[in-house]
């Protein structure tokens, strides 16, 4: 009996400071090709639209669950399905398998998302750690970290250049080799939900109710749109920038001058982003609405009630638009009709967006249950 | 037998205490089940509505208010609540008062609450469908704000108690439920104009008032308005990031509470200061007539009486805490003011309703009333010259009756009354024979009837106009005999409390953002008379036709005014009316009905807890405790076990396990235990021992009013006590009797009683049943008396008698700071007692607030006491009165104060001397304890 009891208080020993996690380290060989879905919502101009030749069916190709909720954006990186739990973890998946690919623990709560670019990874933590790190994923050391009060999700890069925002008011350029700040901008008003960006200029949407673009090389302010209710969720740039408020309205802000091309006010508040593809905007709102808006004059083209509240921003995957619902439901709706094609039921509500790489979608449960689909 | 049986009572009791109501061990008011509802439960998307038969139709505008209320608020929380929501309705506030979900008594204020335990919803239907949206909506929030701190906290894995301050979830739930009125503008507007405003920081001065609720309304309107809708919500999103409210309102507005406060403040002063130059104050600008409490619904009568005429008003009022009906002259309460009744202190009349309803008076001296009389209603006339109630009308099918009228000649009265199902329609009652008639049949609410000249129509409020569904109030006219009501008045607000006099009406009216007096002329035109800022309500004309009378609201309260009769100015003619009724409350459609059956009970945990204590007494107490109800709260289950082992031998005897079937379905409620306790004991008499009792117990308590109440209980038990320090032991069958009476009307100050009584009167026999003689029998008599002396002062006497005699007397421990002060606790363990105590109550401090470098510590009250206790207590038998009583009588004096921490918590310093009453014993006792006064 006693040497079986040592033997299992050995065994523990050895876990507990070896770790009973797996710690996640890109291999020294592994090519890391360029992503095709590298920030929360695509690409730097925020479209959440890939190109696929997915059929709409929601097959289960693989499920996990871990112990603590997923918090901020998820992204795709490495080949690894990325995101943060609230127990300061980074989480990595190889995305077609499912096999989990080991975590790393941050000090902070991880609210920006991960951004992986070359083996390397950015994401800052919330209050309390205020610090954004640029990681080595092959070796796990901190290339640079710099002190950033309260960032907030899904920082873009344009050149080098990492662009974030923060709810503490601040906006940022930083040198993503160095960490170095190129421009810092006071907006005087909280950053909730990050950039977007294109030809040169960084849209950041405030909780002031103004839309600030600012030139990416400078920080120089091209205009400040005033849209009169707090902008919480991100832009998305086509012809025009489209953003919404979260008193209900969706505005297409001319990209150079700032003029309201033109506005729509709709019941509930929308907290999400849009997605678009092809001159259509899609968007959820809080009352359970997915809408597609013809861009040009904002009509609506098709409506669809879900059972809960939107505030997972919609993707579009080849010709479907793919959205969760706090009702628990993932949702998959044909882009040009708003039918409904498939769904999924999970066991508590979908708050975060899901991501695809074309191949899969993948999509986090507030439980922390994650599972991926396909045909 | 030692008072073991006193403690098992006590023992098995506390497993009874929590489902009954307040108190109620000893003494205690009662929450009267008078009918027995047939409950039914309705299944929608979200809720599970409870409702009974005679409210089905309620039932279903319930539900739709309910899932439409549900929406919205997910919408704005960001928030699913992934649980039905039991939401349990009831057609009248008589009956809501009755509900078991909480054991507490419900205050006639309590518009509806959120229960917090399994999160039940239990409002009542008043009677106006839009106010019980709001009532609905407003806990709801609740619901909702406990879900999303809950889902917050859990996915950061955090633990907090904490939650935000209570100013803050009143007001979220007010700002997010109901749209800022008139009646929300006309308090922060006087607390603004009266340099009362109070800042964030001393809101919960005002904790759970009327007040508080509209504060936090105006404080999130404000953040909302000032730093963007999406803020509130991040509150709660942000409730994870930082450790108090300060900090989090900090992360989310970037600003301090403190800054927020000053914000808050100055955008109120902006706003209400430049209204004084068009508006007065009741008190500038007409002569206040009452002082003390609140007053209002004041009827100007001319007494005729041994050939003398004398004018007076009538009036209600609430002074000291209850709400009475009272007399001055017209010059003001100062000069004289006679008290009619008192209400709230007999089953007769156990509310008056002070806000919601008026009263009447005519020039014979008549005063007309409804109060509460134990489950609905009743009309009272009461005779101001025989100083005495006359006549009583009871209506069986009338749950309420609000704001009685005269007809002219008094042979008829007329009133708003709602029926078993919660419509409030408009009634007539002959006043010779008792016969009612309904005027009007119909779920709209109508109120505040009135007369006309000819006694042959009515005037009435009623929101059956064309923005009813929003709240709106107009008003109506209809004949006595029914028909259709033709509007006179039109417009999107409130036109209330109409008062007939020659050729026009006069009412109190909304219209122009605050309550003011207008008259609606012949002509259809409309005067205003009164242009107050802060309210003015409940219209009348002096006798000869030149002033008037009114209820005006300023400085945090209601009095009675007068004010010239004066040029009115004349508004527009009034609106033309627009046409039929265009709204009826909307029930949820059948489609989204998931089912609707007979409810079953169906229990779930209240409280399940492991908590160990042993007291040398008592012997062990706690252990694991679970309990378990039903979602009504009529049924219960509670259990009970611990362990007193003190060796692994005496393991399995030595369990102590009790169960406790509760039953407050009906009237009679009634409670059946089976226990079996053992442990090692302590008392003054035997010294250590061990006991094991093992039986059960049935308990039967019946309450005859709100107030008083009889009980009885029965234990029978197989006691084996072992007195192992005599060398002896005794096994035998006792059985115990129990039979109290028991009365309780008083009124609470922070600190205690201060206006009222108290009795218990008990009676107790036990027998031993094997040798088929009486072991003991106990007496008890606890009188206490409270006489008020001011608003926080009263001098309080007590009278407690007890005697046990028999084999085995049951002895009572006495002394120290809750009984005989200067004494030691539990200085005295005797079977003859008879102890008087004499206490003056005074105010000291109000809300006293002491600053550190590192905070400050509030204090909500500290009252002071001086004391005379007298005491005799023997284990020998009475000596009453003789020399022997006179050497054994015990005696002290002192002084104390109490101090209250928030309003469950009263610390109590007394210092005492004692005396035989030959002389003072030196120096002085200094004791501290927990508690209420006596």
């Amino acid at each position: 009996m006693r040497p079986r009891l040592s033997l299992y208080i050995l065994t523990i020993a050895c876990l507990i400071p070896g770790g009973c996690t797996k710690k996640f380290r890109l291999p020294a060989d592994e090519q890391t090709p360029p992503p095709r879905w590298t920030y929360s919502r695509q690409d730097v101009r925020s479209t959440a639209r890939i190109g696929s030749d997915f059929g709409g069916e929601l097959n289960l190709k693989w499920e996990d669950k871990i112990s603590e909720s997923p918090v901020s954006p998820l992204s795709i990186g490495a080949g690894r399905l990325i995101f943060c739990g609230t127990k300061r973890r980074i989480y990595f998946y190889d995305i077609k398998s499912g096999d989990f690919k080991g975590r790393v623990n941050t000090k902070g709560n991880v609210q920006t998302g991960v951004v992986v670019i070359d083996s390397v990874a950015y994401f800052g933590t919330s209050p309390k750690t205020d610090e954004f790190f640029c990681l080595n994923l092959h070796n796990r050391k901190v290339l640079w970290s710099r002190p950033l009060k309260d960032v907030t999700g899904g920082p873009i890069i344009i050149d080098d250049r990492l662009f974030v925002g923060s709810s503490a008011g601040e906006l940022y350029c930083l040198n993503r080799l160095s960490g170095e700040i190129i421009w810092q901008r006071s907006a005087k008003a909280k950053s909730l939900a990050g950039p977007s960006g294109g030809g040169g200029i960084v849209y950041f949407p405030l909780d002031n109710g103004n839309l600030m673009a600012l030139k990416a090389a400078t920080g120089e302010m091209v205009f400040e749109a005033k849209l009169d209710q707090p902008l919480a969720a991100k832009t998305v740039l086509g012809d025009n920038v489209y953003v919404t408020g979260i008193e209900g309205g969706l505005f297409a802000v001319d990209r150079q001058s700032g003029e309201t091309a033109w506005s729509k006010e709709f019941a509930y508040p929308v907290w999400t982003s849009p997605a678009l593809d092809d001159g259509v905007l899609f968007f959820g709102d809080n009352g359970g609405l997915v809408r597609a808006l013809n861009t040009d004059d904002g009509s609506v083209l098709w409506e669809f009630q879900s059972e809960g509240v939107v505030v997972s921003s919609p993707i579009i995957v080849g010709d479907f638009v793919i959205f969760g619902s706090l009702d628990r439901f993932l949702y998959c709706c044909d882009k040009k009709t708003g039918t409904l094609v498939s769904s999924r039921e999970f066991k508590r509500g979908i708050s975060i967006a899901p991501v695809s790489d074309g191949q899969v979608i993948c999509v986090a449960s507030q439980d922390g249950t994650i599972q991926c689909f396909g045909d | 037998m030692s008072s073991k049986l006193l403690l098992t009572a006590a023992l098995v009791l506390m497993l009874l205490c929590p489902l009954l109501s307040e108190g109620q061990v000893y003494f205690g008011k009662n929450k009267v089940q008078y009918t027995n509802f047939s409950w039914q439960v309705m299944e929608t998307a979200h809720f599970r509505v409870y409702f009974y038969l005679e409210e089905e139709e309620l039932a279903g505008i319930a539900a739709r208010i309910g899932e439409d209320g549900y929406r919205t608020l997910a919408s704005r929380f960001k928030h699913e609540v992934y649980r039905k929501i039991p939401l349990i309705i009831y057609s009248s506030p008589n009956y809501f008062s009755q509900t078991n979900v909480i054991p507490t008594l419900l205050p006639e204020s309590v518009g509806g609450f959120t229960e917090f335990m399994k999160g039940r919803v239990v409002v009542p239907f008043h009677g106006s469908y839009h106010s019980f949206a709001h009532v609905i909506r407003h806990e709801l929030v609740h619901v909702f704000t406990l879900s999303k701190l809950e889902s917050v906290m859990s996915k950061q894995r955090l633990m907090r108690m904490a939650s935000p301050p209570l100013w803050f979830i009143e007001g979220i739930a007010e700002y997010w439920s109901t749209e800022w009125d008139s009646e929300a503008d006309m308090i922060l507007k006087d607390m603004v104009l009266s340099g009362r405003l109070y800042p964030i920081s001393r809101m919960y001065e005002l904790s759970g008032t009327f007040f508080m609720y509209k504060l936090g309304q105006s404080v999130c309107e404000f953040i909302n308005d000032h730093y963007g809708s999406d803020k509130l919500v991040l509150i709660f999103e942000n409730w994870w990031k930082a450790g108090d409210f300060d900090d989090v309102i900090k992360i989310t507005l970037g600003e301090s509470l403190k800054d927020l406060s000053k914000k808050w403040e100055y955008h109120l002063k902006k706003e209400y200061f430049p209204q004084i130059a068009d508006g007065g104050l009741a008190k500038q600008e007409s002569e206040q007539l009452t002082r003390d409490g609140y007053s209002l619904k004041g009827v100007p009568i001319v007494l005729e009486d041994d050939g003398k005429s004398s004018e007076w008003i009538v009036f209600k009022a609430n002074k000291r805490g209850y709400t009475g009906i009272y007399m001055m002259p017209p010059s003001g309460e100062k000069k004289k003011l006679r008290t009619l009744l008192k209400g709230e202190r007999s089953a007769g009349f156990e509310s008056l309703h002070l806000l919601q309803s008026g009263i009447d008076a005519n020039n014979d001296g008549k005063v007309l009333f409804s109060s509460k009389s134990k489950e609905s209603d009743v009309l009272y006339l009461y005779d101001v010259k025989r100083g005495r109630v006359t006549n009583k009308y009871e209506f069986p099918g009338l749950a309420a009756i609000i704001s009685p009228r005269f007809s002219r000649d008094a042979r008829m009265a007329v009133f708003s009354g709602s029926d078993l199902s919660g419509r409030t329609d408009i009634y007539i009652v002959n006043l010779m024979t008792g016969d009612l008639s309904r005027v009007t049949d119909d779920f709209y609410y109508d109120t505040d009837p009135v007369f006309t000249a000819d006694q042959q129509s009515i005037i009435f409020a009623s929101d059956r106009c064309f923005y009813g569904n929003e709240g709106a109030i107009n008003l109506y006219r209809i004949s006595i005999t029914g028909g259709t009501p033709e509007p006179i008045t039109s417009g999107h607000w409130h036109d209330i409390s109409p008062e007939v006099d020659n050729g026009g009406v006069y009412f109190s009216s909304d219209r122009d953002g605050a309550y003011n007096i207008y008259r609606l002329n012949g002509d259809s035109t409309i005067g205003k008379i009164t242009s107050l800022l802060t309210g003015a309500y409940d219209p009348r004309l002096s006798p000869d036709n030149e002033k008037l009378i009114f209820s005006g609201y300023q400085d945090f309260g209601f009095h009675i005014y007068r004010t010239e009769v004066t040029d009115s100015v004349i508004l527009a003619a009034n609106e033309p009316p627009p046409g039929k009724v265009m709204w009826r409350p909307g029930r949820l459609n059948e489609k989204f009905v998931k089912s609707s059956v007979r409810y079953k009970t169906e229990y779930s945990f209240d409280i399940a807890q492991s908590a160990l204590a042993f007291d040398p007494v008592y012997g062990s107490l706690g252990g694991l405790q679970v309990a378990l109800s039903d979602m009504l709260g009529d049924y219960a289950f509670y259990f009970l076990l611990t362990n007193t082992a003190e060796s692994k031998d005496e393991l399995l005897s030595s369990f102590n396990t009790a169960v406790t079937y509760i039953n407050m379905k009906n009237r009679l409620n009634w409670g059946l235990g089976l226990f079996h306790l053992y442990d090692e004991y302590f008392n003054d008499y035997d010294g250590y021992f061990n006991e094991r009792q093992v039986g059960g117990l049935l308990y039967l308590n019946y309450p005859m009013s709100k107030f008083n109440r009889l009980e009885m209980s029965t234990y029978l038990r197989y006691s084996d006590k072992d007195l192992w320090l005599f060398q002896f032991r005794r096994r035998g069958a006792l059985m115990t009797n129990y039979i109290s009476l028991v009365s309780d009307n008083s009124l609470w100050d922070i600190s205690g009683p201060i206006e009222g009584h108290r009795y218990n009167f008990t009676l107790g026999l036990t027998t031993r049943l094997d040798k088929q003689r009486q072991y003991n029998r106990i007496g008890l008599l606890d009188v206490r008396h409270y006489l008020r002396l001011g608003k926080f002062s009263a001098y309080a006497s007590r009278l407690f008698a007890y005697s046990s005699t028999g084999i085995e007397p049951q002895r009572l421990y006495f002394g120290g700071s809750w009984s005989f002060r200067g004494y030691d606790r539990r200085g005295f363990y005797a079977r003859n007692i008879l102890f008087v105590s004499n206490e003056l109550r005074f105010p000291l401090i109000d809300n006293l607030s002491i600053g550190f470098p590192f905070g400050s510590i509030g204090f909500s009250a500290i009252r002071g006491a001086l004391f005379f206790d007298a005491g005799y207590i023997t284990d020998d038998r009475f000596h009453l009165f003789d020399d022997v009583f006179f050497d054994e009588l015990l005696g002290s004096y002192g002084a104390g104060f109490r101090v209250a921490l928030g309003r469950m918590i009263v610390l109590r310093f007394d210092f005492s001397r004692r005396t035989d009453f030959t002389k003072t014993a030196p120096g002085t006792d200094f004791e501290f304890f927990f508690g209420w006064n006596f």
